[in-house]
């Protein structure tokens, strides 16, 4: 059925109420439960999976993707090339800097003086995965890591880099990854948005924009929705004071009978989004406050997490936040942090973010694995591009800066499906160009959409014309990286 | 150095005497007489060539690998050649006889057209004549299915390609001959070529292997092996060399893994774990009123029958009516959560009729023991979460028969170490997330 007569599919579910014996016996019986949450179920189903979808057995269920805005320093985190240190304060030889595009920012440099990492790196558990002591936490999960070092990008810029890596294009409009996976595979939990932002306050840095969790042409109700730290999570969700859950339900009751009228007429499926949504923020009234109070956890969590965990806003409250979501089988839960753009200062900013994101990116792995949630859950850590290992500027005793980096750079993954302590792809000696098994950053969202049960060519979108797809016409699972 | 221009000179003086030879040839006496300075300008102009292009050769002998009959003949050849060339020159210095004149012109041109011939043989190979298309066949790493003959099939095309235009038969090219797998182990005049078992010690690697602009790279012309044929004829040596063995009998170890994947194109990724699965498709209309019922019903993909079950709402109690409302589908349901839904122990009896149970989550319901022996029938279970329950290690000794179950979680329970310990004895292939904090030990 062409998809302009999707409004057609909405009958069905009515029609069988109405006529099958026991879907009404099952109704009497749920009515005896909760009137109110019948009443809400009555109006608007789950979001389910599209037709079709899973394309094949999912690896796993959901995806927490701790995003590292700025772009972290592969060469001084988790690509360690010892051999620099016979290059220190050399020019990069131009055989290796090749035509790889540089920011107007150190383009104009007479020499890229090299800087090897004046971290120490070791190697960690049976997997000998070399991490920095800049991360000391996440070494302790080393083993369930797969890390990617040969990830590279074609954007050299944040906005289109983060851009890129979130919607598969450079420039702003398509959807992101967790609303193509919300229109794809629908929700689990129906009083929870399937898509759910948490950004890090206070963090600085690169600006993040609503886009990059934006639904682009898909239907409204698979955009992001952002959560804030704070009394309200989302803004305006709360009823005014003075007004009763019950005065609610009715208000809403009348204003889908409007819609319904209006929808008979123009068949918009955007009037179908907006009861949905209106429907969904009612009962995130009452789950909103449920799944973000963390009174419960207990003082271990909040010891594993670290102490930023009972900060709310904190990216280690996020991730403790990143946790009880995933219990409540949020689809996707994207966490952004900022603060990784080290043009200058690395030395000292780059100990400031490590401690401020090691404890808890590390305790999010433990966590979810006790709990036995890994198993099912994808997480992601990683940037929109690398760093150049050569310095923006001088080199001092105190202080230098690495430039943007897009020719290779360093992410991990964790969770189901993946070979666990796998390290993947190779750099050259430079950290500059990879040099074996290089992941485009199609194929990773190709690699990602794979996990959970998706052909990424298969899942596309009509839009102005033609149909588009997450990863474009690009993009190959790398299957060296599954179990 | 001089040696180096050889394969550039060669071709002028060709050209030249060429011309002289066949100007030579179709002259009459009286044309000879005419046009004698002319002719001789060229005989000489050709012979000079000659020379330095003799001259270059011999230098190149003693800096390259080349020997045998092919070098003997083209060097003896090339300066006979040579020599001839002077003698037209100083016989055409007065009129003399045409006959010798004539002889002396065909020695030279067929001279020349064997000597150069030699040298193609030796720089293209001995069949650089016949058409290239089976000599250069590319190697397509992607069609080869189990059966499919190591050695014959994968490892013999990629030395026809890069090595075989030169090593064969007789004793040029250092005495080895790659035609065969015994005439390749048999090895060069300096010994054997390939170590079996040692691809580090195996001249016929190293030579392969070294940079590209090294004096002993092999193929000395042309470009050499590719990355996955260098690492194929490693790994190939590294197995022992054997002949007679096919890709379904290889041993599969852990650091190879990744390579014979990525040649032979085998993914372990994309096998479906409900393969085997085979249950009716359960209708829409059941799965529908399930949904009324408080399920989120999915079927796992559009490959399979099997269902996805979770709570519409989690953290909800489930009645034990709810629950009977699974029994209408209890063949499909392969995944099923119902963690934090206030299950009692009665309510596991329901649970232990869905038998095609591959993932079950339990975590977070007050369940005991008594819940698990309901479990017992759960031939297909592979993953169970008793994350939070108060199971202990009488127990676990129900879990002892489940054969497939690999991942199980027992934090926060009543499990003790000695508990988890005897469980792993019965079955060692199991994952257990026990009670001691996961990742202290590699602290």
């Amino acid at each position: 059925m062409h998809h302009c007569n999707d409004y057609r599919k909405s009958h069905s579910r009515r029609d069988f109420l109405s006529t099958s014996a026991l879907g009404m016996g099952a109704i009497a019986l749920s009515g005896l439960l909760d009137p109110l949450s019948l009443a809400a179920s009555n109006r608007v189903p789950v979001y389910g999976p599209l037709a079709g979808l899973p394309h094949f057995t999912p690896r796993v269920k959901r995806v927490i993707y701790l995003f590292q805005s700025g772009a972290p320093s592969q060469v001084d985190l988790f690509d360690h090339k010892p051999q620099l240190l016979k290059y220190q304060g050399q020019d990069l030889p131009a055989s290796i800097r090749g035509t790889q595009r540089q920011t107007g920012m150190s383009a104009g440099q007479k020499i890229f003086p090299i800087v090897p990492s004046r971290y120490s790196f070791k190697q960690h558990g049976k997997s000998g995965h070399s991490i920095s002591e800049m991360l000391p936490y996440t070494a302790q999960v080393a083993d369930e890591l797969t890390v990617i070092r040969s990830m590279y990008t074609e954007a050299i810029n944040h906005d289109p880099a983060a851009t890129f890596i979130q919607t598969g294009s450079q420039q702003a409009g398509r959807p992101s990854i967790g609303s193509w996976v919300s229109y794809g595979l629908g929700g689990e939990n129906e009083n929870l948005p399937s898509f759910i932002v948490l950004l890090s306050k206070n963090s600085n840095g690169q600006p993040l924009y609503d886009r990059l969790w934006g639904n682009g042409f898909l239907d409204s109700q698979h955009q992001g929705v952002k959560f804030r730290s704070g009394k309200d999570p989302v803004l305006y969700l709360d009823n005014p004071a003075g007004m009763e859950r019950v005065d609610r339900r009715r208000q809403l009751d009348y204003l889908n009978d409007l819609q319904k009228l209006q929808q008979e007429r123009v068949h918009d499926p955007e009037i179908e989004a907006k009861i949905a949504q209106y429907e969904m923020a009612f009962r995130m009234q009452t789950s909103v406050p449920e799944a973000l109070d963390v009174k419960g956890e207990p003082d271990h969590i909040f010891d594993l997490y670290g102490p930023d965990s009972r900060k709310p806003g904190t990216f280690a409250a996020n991730c403790l936040l990143a946790r009880r979501l995933a219990e409540r089988n949020v689809r996707f839960i994207q966490l952004y942090h900022q603060d990784w753009d080290h043009h200058g200062g690395l030395p000292q900013l780059m100990p400031a973010v490590c401690k401020v994101t090691d404890q808890p990116s590390a305790a999010l792995i433990k966590d979810l694995k006790q709990r036995g949630l890994l198993d099912d859950t994808l997480v992601i850590w990683g940037g929109e591009f690398g760093r150049t290992t050569y310095s923006q500027g001088k080199v001092t005793a105190e202080s230098f800066g690495r430039d943007h980096h897009p020719g290779c750079y360093s992410i991990w993954m964790a969770g189901g499906g993946l070979k666990k302590g796998l390290s993947y792809g190779t750099t050259d000696d430079f950290s500059f160009n990879v040099v074996e098994n290089g992941v485009h950053i199609h194929d990773f969202q190709a690699t990602l959409m794979h996990l959970l049960g998706i052909d990424h060519e298969k899942l596309n979108y009509k839009y102005q014309g033609r149909r588009f797809r997450l990863t474009d016409v690009h993009g190959k699972v790398v299957h060296d990286l599954l179990s | 150095m001089a040696g180096r221009l050889h394969p550039l000179v060669v071709h002028l003086p060709i050209g030249i005497l060429v011309l002289a030879g066949l100007v030579g040839l179709f002259l009459n006496n009286e044309g000879i007489a005419r046009y004698r300075n002319a002719l001789r300008f060229i005989y000489c102009a050709g012979t000079l060539f000659a020379l330095i292009a003799v001259f270059s050769g011999l230098n190149l002998e003693g800096l390259s690998s080349y020997e045998g009959k092919n070098v003997f003949w083209h060097k003896w050849l090339g300066i006979t050649t040579s020599i001839l060339g002077i003698l037209l020159f100083l016989y055409t210095k007065k009129n003399r006889s045409k006959f010798l004149f004539t002889l002396l012109n065909l020695g030279m041109l067929l001279g020349l057209t064997i000597t150069g011939h030699l040298g193609g043989r030796m720089t293209h190979g001995p069949n650089y004549l016949l058409p290239p298309d089976d000599l250069f066949k590319k190697t397509d790493f992607t069609q080869f299915s189990d059966s499919t003959e190591l050695f014959k099939e994968v490892v013999f095309p990629v030395i026809q390609s890069k090595c075989l235009r030169c090593h064969q038969s007789g004793s040029e090219n250092g005495g080895l001959d790659m035609t065969s797998l015994q005439t390749l182990l048999t090895g060069s005049q300096s010994g054997k070529v390939i170590e079996a078992g040692n691809a580090a010690n195996s001249e016929f690697f190293k030579r392969v292997s070294l940079p590209a602009n090294h004096p002993k790279f092999m193929p000395p012309n042309g470009p050499g092996m590719s990355y996955n044929e260098i690492k194929l004829i490693e790994w190939w040596i590294n197995q022992g060399a054997p002949e007679a063995i096919k890709i379904g009998e290889l041993k599969k170890d852990q650091h190879n893994n990744e390579f014979i994947k990525r040649i032979f194109g085998i993914h372990s990724g994309t096998m479906d774990p409900l393969a085997s699965l085979s249950v009716q498709l359960a209708s829409p209309s059941l799965l529908d009123s399930l949904n009324v019922l408080g399920f989120s019903v999915k079927k796992i993909s559009s490959t399979s029958n099997g269902l996805d079950v979770v709570p519409r709402t989690p953290n909800l109690k489930l009645t034990s009516g709810q629950l009977a409302g699974l029994l209408y589908i209890k063949e499909q349901i392969v995944w099923l959560n119902l963690a934090s839904t206030q299950l009692t122990d009665e309510d596991l009896q329901i649970i232990g009729q869905l038998k095609n149970l591959r993932k079950l989550h339990l975590e977070h319901n007050p369940i005991s023991d008594k819940s698990l022996m309901n479990l017992e029938g759960l031939g297909y279970l592979e993953y169970l979460n008793l994350y939070g329950t108060g199971v202990s290690d009488f127990g676990l000794s129900s879990l002892a028969k489940l054969k497939d179950l690999n991942e199980l979680y027992l934090g926060q329970t009543r499990v003790t170490e000695e508990g988890i310990k005897s469980l792993q004895q019965t079955n060692p292939a199991l994952d257990i997330a026990g009670k001691a904090s996961l990742f202290e030990l590699s602290k």
